[in-house]
């Protein structure tokens, strides 16, 4: 017989502050900050209603060679600059974890799937290169801190969808940290 | 009346004084544990950790993995390896061998073809053998859907890899995180993820390199205590 105990922390009206990292592209890292609201209307199912990212890229080596020994143009590589989207998650794991059999730390799993429109830069920025919309799908865990704060981390990837001619599907993975503020939470 | 009558009448009433002192006294004593009511109304914090419901003992490991960080080729692994459990939170993973295939990626393709970059420019992991501590600090308890619960840990590893790349055999220090799902007392699932730091020796390699490995692994647990 298994006796599952209620769950020691909700969330209600989350307020996320956030840093993340794009780091799948092999020509360039994106940097980012984002702002997010979540509603959480059960135990298992939120809707993180809309985040909005800001991102820095930072050139990798392979790029500079690229450019250097190659004369590949700046142009030819494709850098996001910002980002918006909204997400619905779904919440099934909660658990409790001991530390070296001493403290006791409270946490959830879930699965986020959404959608997100990216702004690259583009030489030509017509509506159909410069922004694209992605199809996202990841996973997030969360710590509970306290029943006011916890830390979060999401992983996702973004499918992008071509609107251009000579445009392919693309990948953006985004890992994001971030550091959730409930508010109205009840007992 | 006398004055033994009287003298037995204030015995009497004193003895009855006496008796409704002591009634008196044993009502007053309730109202002690009002004390410690306030002390239940804020016990202050407690926490009970629970016994740990899966041990591990002799572990033997089947693992799938990926090399994922490289640019120009994706690594696909098959490892075993067998660890040695000598307490709740500390083991060795005595030994673990891997042999690796590497898919090119499209970038590569792209550099060959149109750039005329050379094959044996790209050094590739053939296959890889290594030794690890493990620590186990985390050891929790997940509900699913508040219907079902699901034991795990979660880890710590660090230890030394040798790689043999096309060109050169190149030691590294890996470090990473680990996770594992019990199924039951034999079988749990592990995941790990390892960043090993490879050090340029031989084959003209001059720069610290990096090989992320993800493995994820059937872990078969024998011996262990009930």
């Amino acid at each position: 017989m298994t006796a599952v105990q209620e769950r020691a922390y909700r969330m209600m009206h989350e307020i996320d502050v956030s840093v993340g990292v794009l780091p799948l592209d092999p020509f360039s890292k994106g940097l980012y900050a984002q702002g997010s609201y979540t509603a959480h209307f059960t135990d298992f199912f939120a809707w993180q209603v809309a985040r909005g990212g800001y991102a820095y890229t930072v050139k990798t080596s392979l790029r500079s060679q690229l450019e250097r020994d190659f004369g590949v143009l700046p142009p030819a590589f494709e850098e996001i600059q910002f980002f918006v989207g909204s997400d619905a998650l779904f919440k099934p794991f909660y658990g409790k974890l001991s530390v070296v059999d001493k403290w006791d730390l409270h946490f959830e799993v879930f699965f986020i799937v959404g959608v997100t429109v990216f702004k690259f830069n583009v030489p030509d920025v017509a509506l159909g290169r410069a922004f694209r919309p992605g199809v996202n799908l990841g996973l997030g865990g969360r710590l509970f801190l306290s029943k006011v704060l916890s830390l979060r981390l999401d992983v996702t990837d973004n499918v992008v969808i071509p609107l251009g001619a000579g445009q392919n599907i693309s990948n953006v993975m985004a890992m994001t940290l971030s550091l959730g503020i409930n508010i109205g939470a009840t007992e | 009346m006398t004055i033994s009558d009287l003298h037995a009448l204030a015995l009497a009433r004193g003895r009855t004084d006496v008796l409704r002192a002591l009634i008196g006294l044993c009502l007053l004593v309730p109202t002690l544990a009002a004390a410690q009511l306030e002390d239940l109304d804020n016990p202050g914090s407690v926490a009970a950790i629970q016994e740990r419901a899966f041990r591990m003992r002799h572990e033997l490991d089947l693992s799938v993995g990926v090399l994922p960080i490289d640019a120009f080729y994706v690594g696909l692994f098959a490892q075993v390896s067998y660890t040695a459990h000598f307490s709740d939170t500390v083991a060795w993973q005595i030994g673990r061998a891997a042999y690796n295939y590497a898919a090119r990626t499209g970038l590569r393709e792209n550099l060959e073809r149109k750039f005329g970059v050379l094959p044996t420019a790209f050094e590739e992991v053939q296959f890889f053998l290594g030794s690890d501590l493990i620590w186990t600090p985390f050891h929790g308890k997940l509900s699913v859907m508040n219907r079902s619960v699901v034991h795990g840990e979660l880890f710590l590893i660090l230890g030394g890899t040798l790689f043999k790349f096309t060109n050169a055999f190149r030691p590294a220090v890996n470090v990473g995180l680990g996770g594992r799902v019990v199924l039951s007392q034999n079988v749990s699932f592990r995941l790990d993820l390892t960043d090993n730091v490879v050090v340029p020796v031989g084959g003209g390699s001059i720069t610290l390199t990096n090989v992320l490995a993800t493995t994820l692994s059937l872990a078969i647990n024998f011996g262990a205590p009930e």
